[in-house]
C-alpha cells in the first residue's frame, strides 16, 4: 500500500513577503536611528550649535535645520515593522469539512 | 607757589565737579550681533524641556560711578520662545502655555539694587523689579552681574574707531509657572512646576 502523501501546511506568499518586510522595515528604522546618534531623548528638528561671542564672553546658541530621531520615532517605526511581521502569523481557523 | 597751589585746587575742583554731573550711560540691548537670549530650562520627563528666547529689546540706564543707581527693562518677544522640536514648539507658544498671541511681551523691569559690590568694572548685585509673563506681574529679586567694557562696542564690531561702550547683564533665577497660570497644578509629576530662567545680554551705547 502507497504512502498517502504528507501535505504540509502552506504559507501564502503574500505573508512571506509582508513577515520580510516588517523585518526589514525594523531593522531599517533602528539602524537609521543608531546611525543618527542615538538620542535617547525626543525627536529633534532642529539641533543647538554653542557659540561664544569673544568680546563679551557671553555663551549662547543658535539653531541648524536637522532632523535628529529620537526614542518615539524608534519605538514607534520598529513597532510598526515587527507589528507587520506579527500579523502574517495570526491565522484562520479552517472548519474541519464534514 | 601760590599760583601752583590755587591750579591744583582748579582741577581737583574741575576734576570732582565732572565726576559729580557724570551722566548715567544708556545702553540698548537690541543687540546687532543677536547674541543676546534668555534660557530656560525646565525638568520633564525623558528629559528637559530647554530652550532660548532671543527676541530681546530694552534700555538700562547705567552709571559707572555709581552702579548702585541702574535702572531699565528688559523685553522679550514671546514668540521667539524656541525648543528644538517643532511640536513642543508650538504647545510652548500656545495658549495653555505662554500665550504668544495673547501676551506678545515678558519683561523685565529693574525698579531698584541691593547688596551691591563693584569690583574694577564688574558689580554684583541683587536686582528687584517686576516680572510679567502671560499678563502676570510680581515682584522678583534676581542676582545680577554687570559688567561694564568701556570703548568695547567698535572694537566688538570690528571698528575700534567707532568707541562705545558695552554693558554685559547675566542672573539665572527660578519661577514657579502656577504664579505665571502656566498649567498651574497640572503634569507636575511629568513637567516641573519650576522653570530656571538664565540670561546673558549685551547692551550697546554708540559713542554719540
Amino acid at each position: 500500500m502507497p504512502d498517502s502523501p504528507v501535505t504540509e501546511p502552506t504559507i501564502a506568499a503574500w505573508r512571506i513577503l509582508l513577515r520580510g518586510l516588517g523585518v526589514i522595515f525594523a531593522l531599517g528604522i533602528f539602524s537609521f536611528w543608531y546611525a543618527a546618534g542615538q538620542n535617547t531623548g525626543w525627536t529633534k528638528d532642529r539641533i543647538e550649535i554653542q557659540q561664544k561671542d569673544e568680546i563679551t564672553g557671553i555663551d549662547y546658541i543658535t539653531y541648524k535645520d536637522h532632523f535628529l530621531p529620537g526614542i518615539e520615532f524608534l519605538v514607534a517605526g520598529t513597532g510598526l515593522g515587527l507589528g507587520l511581521s506579527l500579523v502574517t502569523f495570526i491565522r484562520r481557523k479552517t472548519k474541519p469539512s464534514s | 607757589m601760590k599760583t601752583h597751589l590755587r591750579l591744583a585746587l582748579t582741577t581737583l575742583l574741575l576734576t570732582s565737579s565732572t565726576a559729580l554731573i557724570a551722566a548715567p550711560i544708556n545702553f540698548d540691548f537690541k543687540d546687532p550681533k543677536g547674541v543676546n537670549a534668555v534660557q530656560f530650562h525646565l525638568d520633564s520627563l525623558l528629559e528637559p524641556i530647554a530652550g532660548n528666547a532671543n527676541g530681546i529689546t530694552g534700555t538700562v540706564s547705567y552709571d559707572p560711578e555709581v552702579p548702585a543707581t541702574t535702572t531699565g527693562a528688559i523685553t522679550v518677544a514671546s514668540s521667539s520662545l524656541k525648543v528644538t522640536n517643532d511640536t513642543m514648539n508650538e504647545h510652548l507658544l500656545s495658549a495653555g502655555w505662554i500665550d504668544a498671541a495673547g501676551h506678545p511681551e515678558i519683561t523685565f523691569s529693574i525698579k531698584t539694587l541691593a547688596n551691591v559690590s563693584t569690583d574694577g568694572n564688574t558689580t554684583k548685585a541683587d536686582a528687584t523689579g517686576d516680572f510679567s509673563l502671560k499678563g502676570v506681574t510680581k515682584k522678583i529679586t534676581v542676582p545680577v552681574t554687570i559688567t561694564y567694557l568701556p570703548g568695547a562696542y567698535g572694537k566688538r564690531l570690528g571698528k575700534p574707531e567707532l568707541g562705545g561702550d558695552l554693558l554685559v547683564v547675566r542672573g539665572k533665577f527660578t519661577i514657579l509657572r502656577a504664579d505665571y497660570g502656566i498649567k498651574p497644578g497640572q503634569n507636575e509629576d511629568k513637567v516641573s512646576p519650576e522653570i530656571e530662567l538664565s540670561l546673558a545680554l549685551v547692551g550697546s551705547a554708540p559713542q554719540s
